[in-house]
């Protein structure tokens, strides 16, 4: 029995239901945590960041 | 605006102080270092970027003139032809459509989208960074490595070497080239320059391009998985062949596993080489245009990790109704429509960046392509989604609707960033002014309304042409049975669709004249400003994790609270390395979790008994069906829809691919579908037809390819081919012995020949190029209707397939 036999029949049409419900829990994981109770200032420093270098002003935050 | 500052501005190496409670920008503990930002190779790139740019535009305008050109050139007026002189496009050897196609896509994604992502990258990088880009050798490296490959794209595919997968047509040796200057140049030069940041926290825009770099290496390494015919026959019996098949490769993949891994690089190359690094661009370049930081750093945060782990599945949407098995077509519907909440979240953040900033949009042309830009990206991925709708794809698919709806994302979203950029770094690179905003304002309007003319006659086109497929009569009958009657009645648009082209190259025009004249204000040297930050310290302490904010909980509802307050994201964008590997396991896992079960799940793939492998002489006019392009005009898939069995009958069935190397399903129908077109029509018919299309049907806007008539056949080299199937896993028996090949194809040749005399064609075309491609033809999606023991040498050398041509593959 070759290897691709085995593999073949393993039944991994499973697989792509299996990985969309992971997906779509780290996807709802990674909505939580952002909107969650973040710190907003932390944000507000990194989304400055582009405008530090040389020829324009600090931005104001919101 | 003033242009760089010559003073360090020290405020932001102590500006690290200000994050220091929170932790993610903090760490800054080695001595102060001086450095200089490379500037010289973002100017590099950026002009690379406007020379590919005309390029790639002209490339484009002159395909578009070829699909009206055939017709054009008949036109008569009071006796004369003026637009005669346009039948010589359509008839030049290294210029048919097959051939130019792929070079004006290469040339606008790789070349003109390339050299633009470079340009932002390398500017955007080391400012992000605080730091000098790792090594300016790499960078050279890069730059010249790159621009090699395009002029080597744009000398081979006119030449007609191609793998004929779309957006990876270069052959082998190219493919080789990209890898090392991809992998090797410009991703140690990124990933070393983010090792000696000054500045703790990784900005979103280099996730962004960390995603991009990892991505695309991953996949054009899979979908790059070949074997070169004329070096595996060298390396097995010592023999040296032609240059034509020293360049040839097979795809390790076949027919269903091949389109799928195609299409899984296809959407990505646009998800990870046209969107990610782009999106990076924009949460740079915007809030530096606009004067104001990004709307919603958590938005892009969201933004990013939501298109990183659905784009990837999004491929098979290319493939629906195909001989794809059905769920992974559902798969790939569904998560296509899931991204469209991240992207229109993305292209939400790009715009609200202009919050209060608005006013400026009127006088700043910069805003004004970033604006249009955005919102083309948002139109783009909006209509994405609802094409992958399958059947709303069904009407859409192999119709010029798709055509438009990349040209509204090369166009305004690739286009309109990398132009809006190109006028934002001008006079910071150049150290001057720009030369001209009302040139740059003319070039805005010239484009949008360019695009605007390109896509609305081409959506109009697409959906014309699809209904009138699809259209039947009172008795039940096709509606419009000559397919060149659905393609005669979109010829207007056609014409509509080339002066938008011509407007937006005239607007690129005048963006080069006003790069020209800026570049001639520049000053004798450049000024390179020494700018000061502290090292970051090398051993980097997280901050504590917060305290569980609940009191009366179990140990674990505290350890959730934790987590939910998120310092661990935090964290990571400290981390590339941990970044990066997150983003391949991403991807990496996404990809896994639907191509194995491709590959492995048998009855994906159910094998036809009368499906054999194509006979020599087939196999080498399958290579020049390959080499022509001939897929960027015909599909070889019938869909399960009435409308298509009834016009080219029985819809194709996966295990009718399993010998095809790569496959040639196509993605447009400018042509009618070729996968039943075996034995529908004569020799002769085929020949003739080849020789000048509009010698059979009067209306066709098909190049000639008198060329294949008179170029000679290289029998010698099929052994090479055949051999090189037959170790891939085509059952080729006693073919593979050396010198049968050659003998078998001279033998068909001898016999379609002496057929064509009967029927009346020419006599002289025996070993002539023409004769494998006919070969070829007769064969298409002839097996279904043979019995399970039929052979394939039957008319010439019956038996001579030997035993082989028995096994059963599945």
């Amino acid at each position: 029995m070759k290897l691709s036999d085995i593999m073949g029949g393993l039944e991994l049409t499973v697989f792509p239901q299996v990985a969309l419900v992971l997906f779509l829990a780290i996807f709802t994981a990674v909505l939580l945590k952002v909107f969650g109770r973040g710190r907003r200032m932390e944000y507000e420093r990194a989304a400055a960041l582009p405008l530090e270098d040389g020829a324009i002003k600090q931005g104001t935050t919101r | 605006m003033s242009v760089a500052k010559k003073d360090a501005d020290l405020e932001h190496s102590g500006g690290n102080s200000g994050a220091g409670k929170g932790g993610s920008g903090g760490g800054a503990g080695g001595a102060v270092e001086t450095f200089r930002y490379d500037d010289s190779i973002v100017r590099k790139f950026l002009t690379a970027m406007l020379v590919w740019a005309l390029v790639a535009f002209l490339a484009g305008l002159i395909v578009a003139l070829e699909l009206v050109a055939p017709r054009a050139a008949q036109w008569e007026l009071g006796g004369v032809r003026p637009l005669g002189w346009l039948g010589w496009l359509a008839s030049q050897e290294w210029l048919t459509f097959g051939r130019l196609r792929p070079l004006h896509t290469n040339a606008a994604i790789f070349a003109f989208a390339g050299n633009a992502i470079f340009a932002g990258i390398y500017y955007s990088t080391q400012r992000l960074c605080k730091c000098r880009m790792f090594s300016d050798t790499l960078s050279m490296l890069h730059f010249w490595g790159w621009q090699a490959i395009i002029v080597s794209a744009a000398v081979t595919l006119p030449l007609g070497i191609t793998q004929s997968k779309e957006y990876a047509e270069l052959e082998w040796p190219i493919d080789l080239m990209i890898a090392v200057v991809w992998v090797g140049f410009f991703g140690v030069n990124f990933f070393g320059t983010l090792a000696r940041r000054r500045e703790r926290h990784m900005y979103v825009a280099l996730w962004f391009y960390i995603a991009t770099i990892v991505t695309v290496a991953i996949l054009h390494v899979f979908n790059n998985l070949w074997l070169p015919v004329g070096v595996y026959h060298f390396l097995s019996t010592g023999e040296v062949m032609s240059a034509s098949v020293f360049l040839k490769s097979y795809s390790l993949y076949a027919g269903v596993q091949d389109a799928f891994m195609q299409w899984w690089y296809g959407h990505n190359a646009v998800a990870f080489f046209l969107t990610t690094p782009f999106l990076g661009l924009m949460y740079y370049f915007m809030p530096k245009a606009a004067e104001r930081p990004v709307y919603s750093y958590r938005l892009s945060i969201v933004h990013f990790w939501t298109l990183v782990f659905m784009y990837i599945w999004a491929g098979p949407h290319h493939l629906h109704y195909t001989a794809l098995p059905a769920w992974a077509s559902s798969l790939g519907m569904l998560f296509s429509l899931m991204l469209w909440m991240p992207s229109w979240g993305g292209m939400i953040n790009g715009l609200l960046t202009l919050r209060g900033a608005w006013h400026k949009v009127s006088v700043d042309p910069v805003l004004k392509f970033f604006v249009v830009g955005i919102t083309f990206y948002g139109m783009s991925t909006f209509e994405g989604p609802m094409l992958s709708v399958k059947s709303i794809n069904a009407l859409t698919h192999y119709t010029d609707w798709t055509i438009a709806h990349v040209h509204g994302g090369a166009l305004g979203w690739n286009g309109f960033m990398a132009f809006g950029m190109m006028y934002w770094l001008l006079p910071r690179l150049f150290q001057t002014k720009l030369w001209s905003v009302k040139l740059a304002t003319a070039h805005f309007w010239l484009g949008t309304i360019g695009i605007l003319l390109y896509v609305l006659s081409i959506y109009t086109a697409g959906v014309t042409q699809g209904l009138m497929w699809r259209a039947f009569d009172s008795v039940g009958s096709l509606q419009y049975q000559d397919f060149v009657e659905t393609v005669n009645a979109i010829l207007p648009m056609y014409w509509i669709r080339i002066i938008g082209g011509v407007l937006y190259i005239t607007g690129a025009v005048l963006g080069a004249v006003n790069y020209y004249k800026t570049w001639q204000t520049r000053p004798a040297t450049y000024e390179e400003p020494v700018h000061q930050a502290p090292a970051l310290a090398r051993v980097w302490v997280d901050p504590p994790l917060p305290k569980s904010r609940l009191s009366a909980n179990v140990n674990f509802g505290h350890k959730g609270d934790v987590f939910l307050q998120g310092a661990w994201h935090r964290r990571w964008e400290g981390r590339p390395l941990k970044f990066t590997v997150w983003v391949i396991v991403a991807v990496g896992v996404a990809s896994l979790f639907e191509i194995i079960p491709t590959f492995l799940v048998r009855s994906n793939v159910p094998t036809i008994l009368s499906v054999k492998p194509y006979t020599p002489l087939e196999l080498a006019g399958r290579d020049i069906y390959v080499s022509e392009g001939c897929y960027n005009c015909h599909s070889q898939m019938i869909r399960p829809i009435w409308a298509e069995t009834k016009r080219y009958g029985d819809y194709s069935k996966p295990g009718e691919f399993v010998y095809d190397h790569p496959f040639q399903w196509g993605s447009r129908r400018i042509g009618p579908d070729l996968a039943r077109e075996g034995g529908a029509r004569s020799h002769d018919w085929h020949v003739r037809h080849m020789e000048d299309p509009r010698q059979l049907v009067a209306q066709s806007i098909m190049p000639a390819y008198k060329h294949l008539l008179k170029q000679d056949l290289d029998f010698r080299g099929i052994q090479a081919r055949v051999n090189a199937m037959a170790m891939l896993g085509v059952p080729y028996g006693p073919v593979v012995k050396q010198g049968e090949a050659e003998r078998l194809a001279r033998l068909q040749a001898a016999k379609i020949a002496a057929d064509l005399v009967q029927q009346g064609g020419y006599a002289d075309v025996g070993g002539k190029k023409i004769i494998a491609l006919v070969a070829y033809l007769q064969r298409l999606g002839a097996d279904i209707r043979q019995g399970p023991e039929w052979d394939p040498y039957a008319d010439f050398a019956p038996g001579a397939g030997g035993e082989g041509r028995k096994e059963a593959r599945r």
